[in-house]
C-alpha cells in the first residue's frame, strides 16, 4: 500500500540507502514501516510477534538493500513485503509447538449485522483461523500473492495453499453466517 | 439432485480458474451465485480493515543492530587483513628461506656443468696446438678424446629420448670425469717449441 512518505521516498533516497547511508535507511524504515507492520500483524497471532517480524525485516531490509535490483516503481515495496511474509512465516513456524495449526472454533464471537458488523466480524474470525490459514488469506486475498508464491514462501505444494485457502473460506463463511452450507 | 459448488470451485471460478460446468452451473444456480457473492464481500470486507501500525518506534534497534553488525565487520576484515599481512610476510620470510636452503643446498647436476665449464677453460689455457706432446701422452689424450665425443654421442640420445635428471647427472659425472683426466694428461710436463 502506497502512501505519502513512501511516495517522497525517491530514487536519491533508494541509491543512498543502497550504499549503506543510514539516514536514507531510516527513510525507508519510516516509508514502510506501516506496511511491514500491517502485514505481519495480520498474519501473526500476537502484536509482539509483529514487532518481532517488523525488526527482523528492516534488519534484513538494510543488511539486503545493496543486492535489491527493482528498477520498476513498486518493485522495492514488493521486495520489502515479501521480505516481511517471509520473515512472518517463519515466525509462524517457529511458534507452530504452541499452535497445533487446528481452528479456534471454541472462541467464536456473536454474529453482527451491517458492513461494520461484518468487518468487526471479520477481524475476530480471522484470529479464529489457524495462523497458516490465515497466512494465506491474507497473502492471496489481500496482498495478491498466487498459490505458487505462497507455495514457495511456505516451502509446501502448490495444492497446500489452495486447500488452505479453501477450508479457511468455508470457515469464515459459516462462522459469519453462523449456518452450515450443504 | 442439484449439485452446488464448493469452495473450490467458487475460488477456483473467483480467480479465473473455474470449470465450465462449475460456471455453468453458476449462471443457472441462484443460491451458488449468491455464495460468490458473500466470497467477493467477504474479501472486500478483508481489504477495508483498517491499517495496523505499530505500537512503538523499533528504528533505533534496527539501527544499533546494523551498526553494531558493521563494526564487526569492520572488526573482522581488519583481522583477516592482518591475518593476510602476516602470512603475507611468513610466506615471503618462507620464500626467503627455500631460496636461501636451496642456496645452500647444492644441485649435483648444477655443480657438475660448473665443473665443466672450468674445465674446458684450463683445457683452453693449455693450447696443445703450441705444446710438444709425448706419444705416450698424444695416445692417452686421443683416447679420452674419443671416449669423449662417443659420450657426446650418448648425450644427444638421451636428450632425444628426454632421459631423467639422474641419468643426466651420470653423464656429465662422465664428462667431468674423462675433462678432468684430460686435463691432467695435458697438465703433465711439456716442452714449448718456440715459432
Amino acid at each position: 500500500m502506497m502512501t505519502a512518505v513512501t511516495a517522497s521516498l525517491d530514487d536519491i533516497a533508494i541509491q543512498r540507502a543502497k550504499a549503506g547511508d543510514i539516514h536514507a535507511l531510516e527513510r525507508v524504515y519510516r516509508a514502510y514501516q506501516g506496511t511491514v507492520y500491517n502485514l505481519a500483524r495480520r498474519m501473526c497471532r500476537s502484536r509482539e510477534d509483529a514487532e518481532d517480524v517488523l525488526q527482523e525485516t528492516f534488519l534484513e531490509v538494510c543488511l539486503s538493500i545493496g543486492k535489491f535490483r527493482g528498477a520498476e516503481p513498486g518493485s522495492l515495496t514488493a521486495w520489502i513485503k515479501r521480505i516481511a511474509a517471509s520473515k512472518a512465516l517463519m515466525k509462524i513456524r517457529r511458534a507452530k509447538y504452541r499452535d497445533t495449526d487446528e481452528f479456534f472454533e471454541d472462541a467464536a464471537p456473536a454474529p453482527e449485522t451491517g458492513d461494520v458488523g461484518l468487518r468487526m466480524d471479520l477481524e475476530a474470525v480471522m484470529c479464529r483461523l489457524s495462523d497458516t490459514a490465515r497466512a494465506v488469506v491474507w497473502l492471496h486475498d489481500i496482498e495478491g500473492y498466487t498459490h505458487e508464491d505462497i507455495a514457495e514462501l511456505m516451502g509446501k505444494s502448490v495444492s497446500f495453499s489452495k486447500s488452505q485457502l479453501s477450508r479457511a473460506h468455508t470457515r469464515l463463511r459459516k462462522w459469519l453466517s453462523g449456518e452450515a452450507r450443504c | 439432485m442439484l449439485i452446488h459448488c464448493t469452495m473450490d470451485e467458487l475460488l477456483a471460478i473467483r480467480d479465473g480458474e473455474g470449470s465450465q460446468a462449475a460456471s455453468r452451473h453458476l449462471d443457472e444456480c441462484d443460491e451458488c451465485s449468491h455464495e460468490l457473492n458473500l466470497l467477493h464481500q467477504r474479501v472486500a470486507a478483508l481489504k477495508t480493515m483498517p491499517t495496523l501500525n505499530p505500537p512503538r518506534d523499533r528504528w533505533s534497534v534496527v539501527r544499533d543492530e546494523v551498526l553494531a553488525g558493521r563494526a564487526k565487520k569492520r572488526r573482522q576484515f581488519v583481522g583477516w587483513l592482518g591475518a593476510a599481512a602476516a602470512a603475507s610476510v611468513m610466506l615471503t620470510l618462507g620464500v626467503g628461506q627455500l631460496v636461501v636452503s636451496a642456496a645452500r643446498e647444492p644441485d649435483p647436476l648444477a655443480e657438475l656443468v660448473n665443473e665443466a665449464q672450468s674445465l674446458e677453460q684450463a683445457l683452453r689455457v693449455f693450447r696443445p696446438e703450441s705444446r710438444v706432446m709425448s706419444g705416450r701422452v698424444a695416445t692417452a689424450v686421443a683416447a679420452l678424446e674419443d671416449r669423449l665425443f662417443a659420450l657426446e654421442v650418448r648425450f644427444g640420445r638421451a636428450q632425444q629420448r628426454r632421459a631423467s635428471r639422474e641419468q643426466f647427472i651420470r653423464l656429465w659425472e662422465e664428462r667431468v670425469g674423462l675433462m678432468g683426466a684430460l686435463v691432467e694428461v695435458r697438465r703433465a710436463p711439456v716442452t714449448y717449441v718456440g715459432f
